[in-house]
């Protein structure tokens, strides 16, 4: 009501503008529509259906959340997902931390370690994982001859299901660059009379670090925990290059790695739509993979206004 | 002098669209996607140019994609390829979901016999008892063996027997310092043949002929505990880091069999012109799959599989599309076949001199006319089955189930398969 007499009460001029403010719109509103709203809304729709893509979807009501809710994949590869969330996440962000730590240094050569440790995070993902399956070789590989250089007899990275999942949390490890840049920036940002003031006390180097600039860059942190978390849910290509790399032809190994250890949810969600040809499936899944998805984001947005809060950042 | 350049520019336009509209191709196109890539597309895209040259009436436009997703995508939108070439497992699954048409209905139509491809391509290309693509290569799989290796542990023969097949297994495997396996007896690797051609050599069967899903079969568990007792031999860890190794290793140059250290292989037919591509010295023979000493009959049991020339529901231009798909099954098969080094499903192309002058063909046409292919069962559900078999093997493998107690829960698991 109220729209319609503002509308209403524009001037000529207001309204013509309105309009061609929305004719300049409408190719973005159209491709939303098109692209974003309608491919939802259709998926929502596909959930509660039998569908393989090419014929008429058949209405099932609520069997894809119940078989979600009894399939002993999907809750492995939720866990699977979790996993690398919970595990992955925060052994990233501790390794850009150090990182960030060592390069923000006024040092001899400093410049050049910024960019080696850099580099791996502009190396396109497919690449990186294919040398990575190779460093992860049992026998030839470079990671378990290192191991064995020093008398440990490396496992079975890729083939062991105990170690897969943690092959994927040192491959990830490998690719924190962005993460490290960002907590430089903020760790350029900390005072440097904070920490002139611990050292009049006496603090030492580790008490600097926990007490000023911890703290200090705890919003840049938090903000890149919840980027991290949500990314791993998304968590697809790596896992589908090794997998694939690994299984051959036909009945070859697991769609999820050994036993499937690395079967990810949003893998699983792949393999439903496209190798299963159970749309309706991959649709309630990835509803399911939305929901939980969105309880996190809000969840870690409100502990990291309270953090802010803290710190004192708007 | 603006209106002269104007008018001329207009009347350059026109005539360039009209010579374009003269010159353009007035045969029916068609689009035929193909799941090979790198060299062999290049023989798919011979075969496809040698149909096109004869041709006044279709042009065959080829894509080269392994992109199973991108084929779903186009079938299930307007931009469906008129022809495809497929798997037969592929097919099966497609055929379920309602993508493709009949070629038997065609064929019947046309008066094009059937009677000349391989009973077993035929059985292998059909659903319900209907040919729902034409088969233009066809693959089985049968046992490499390093002949020094088997001669330097005293033996002159390849075994018949798996029994045979598993002392002489014991008999070369060697382990170096570390305790890591040097040199593999037993054929576990590749992954896929481990699954199916070590399965069936002991009678074990994942269905039966009416497609019910038998993971308990008692071929299953014989294979299984073999498998075990040999990885016990050595150790899971050790024999595992040979499997791995040698699978990111497969048909490289660095391959585990080229390099002469896997004793048996069960592998396919283009495993020879690969050998003699890289270099590979290795003194190997090819033997059949061997039985077991209860049931010898057993001897040359392999999966049979096909690729299918495939007609999709959706397509447009059937015509057009079914005198190529024929053409590609007859004409272009011996192309595809000679190019690729893929085994024939045309009976004809068995005596084909050319054929069997390829390394390893002789041999693997002999298994062929043996007609013990095992076939893919007709369910909607088979890559989902696929799928939990793996799973259970892999728990068979790293020792965390028994043989029996993986293919017990197996059978629970499958039993909402259809």
């Amino acid at each position: 009501m109220t729209m319609r007499r503002k509308h209403s009460s524009m001037t000529l001029l207001e309204k013509r503008s309105f309009r061609n403010g929305l004719l300049f719109a409408l190719p973005w509103i159209i491709g939303f529509l098109a692209f974003s709203v309608y491919p939802l809304c259709m998926s929502l729709y596909y959930g509660f259906t039998q569908f393989n893509a090419v014929t008429t979807p058949k209405w099932v009501g609520l069997q894809n959340f119940q078989w979600l809710l009894k399939d002993a994949t999907v809750k492995k590869s939720l866990m699977n997902t979790l996993f690398m969330a919970f595990v992955s996440m925060p052994v990233n962000l501790f390794v850009a931390l150090m990182l960030a730590s060592i390069v923000v240094k006024d040092f001899r050569g400093r410049t050049l370690a910024r960019t080696f440790f850099f580099l791996p995070s502009i190396i396109p993902m497919v690449a990186a994982t294919m040398v990575w399956i190779w460093m992860f070789d049992p026998t030839y590989g470079y990671i378990n001859n290192v191991l064995s250089a020093i008398g440990i007899r490396g496992p079975n990275w890729l083939i062991d299901a105990r170690y897969t999942k943690w092959a994927l949390v040192l491959m990830g490890s490998w690719t924190t660059g962005t993460t490290m840049l960002v907590c430089m920036a903020a760790l350029q940002e900390v005072p440097v009379s904070y920490y002139e003031s611990a050292e009049i006390d006496g603090a030492n180097g580790v008490q600097k670090f926990f007490r000023i600039t911890i703290p200090c860059m705890a919003h840049v942190l938090v903000y890149q925990a919840i980027l991290s978390f949500i990314n791993s849910f998304q968590y697809f290509q790596q896992v589908y290059i090794i997998v694939t790399a690994n299984s051959g032809t036909k009945m070859g190994a697991s769609l999820g790695g050994p036993q499937n250890s690395i079967m990810m949810y949003p893998l699983y969600i792949f393999h439903n739509a496209f190798t299963y040809l159970k749309m309706g499936r991959a649709a309630a899944m990835a509803w399911v993979l939305f929901v939980i998805v969105a309880i996190l984001t809000v969840i870690l947005t409100r502990i990291s206004r309270r953090v802010n809060e803290n710190a004192g950042v708007e | 002098m603006k209106k002269l350049v104007s008018l001329l520019l207009a009347l350059t336009f026109v005539l360039s669209l009209t010579t374009g509209a003269l010159a353009a191709d007035t045969r029916e196109h068609i689009t035929f996607w193909y799941a090979h890539t790198g060299d062999e597309a290049k023989v798919f895209e011979d075969a496809i140019a040698t149909y096109n040259a004869s041709q006044d009436k279709v042009f065959v436009e080829g894509v080269s994609t392994t992109d199973t997703q991108k084929l779903i995508v186009a079938m299930s939108g307007d931009s469906a390829p008129d022809v495809i070439s497929a798997s037969n497992q592929q097919m099966i699954q497609y055929v379920a979901n309602g993508l493709l048409d009949v070629a038997q209905d065609y064929a019947e139509k046309d008066g094009f016999a059937l009677d000349i491809f391989s009973e077993k391509s035929v059985e292998a290309s059909s659903v319900d008892g209907r040919l729902v693509g034409l088969p233009i290569e066809a693959y089985s799989i049968q046992m490499f063996y390093n002949k020094d290796l088997l001669e330097a542990a005293g033996y002159t023969e390849p075994p018949k027997t798996v029994e045979e097949m598993y002392k002489m297994a014991v008999a070369v495997t060697k382990l170096d310092a570390e305790g890591k396996i040097d040199v593999l007896g037993y054929p576990l690797f590749p992954y896929a043949s481990a699954r199916q051609e070590l399965i069936y050599a002991f009678g074990g069967r994942w269905w039966d002929e009416n497609s019910n899903l038998t993971p308990q079969n008692e071929g299953v568990l014989a294979s299984l505990n073999m498998n075990v007792k040999y990885r016990q031999l050595y150790g899971m860890e050790a024999v595992d880091a040979f499997v791995s190794t040698a699978n990111t290793n497969r048909y490289t140059e660095q391959d585990m069999f080229f390099a002469g250290k896997q004793l048996f292989r069960l592998d396919g037919s283009w495993l020879p012109t690969m050998m003699q591509n890289y270099g590979s010295t290795v003194n190997y023979g090819i033997t059949f799959v061997p039985g077991t000493e209860a049931n010898p009959d057993l001897r040359g049991s392999s999966r049979y599989e096909t690729t299918c020339i495939c007609m999709p529901s959706m397509g447009q231009h059937k015509d057009a599309s079914w005198d190529f798909t024929k053409w590609m099954a007859t004409e272009g098969a011996r192309i595809e076949n000679l190019g690729t080094g893929n085994l024939p499903a045309l009976k004809a192309l068995y005596e084909d001199e050319e054929i069997l002058a390829k390394p390893g063909f002789a041999e693997f046409i002999e298994a062929l006319k043996l007609e013990k292919g095992v076939q893919y069962p007709v369910m909607n559900d088979f890559n989902e089955y696929v799928s939990l078999i793996n799973t259970a093997l892999d728990e068979v493998y790293a020792g965390v189930k028994t043989p029996e107690q993986a293919m017990a829960d197996l059978a629970d698991q499958c039993s909402g398969l259809n």
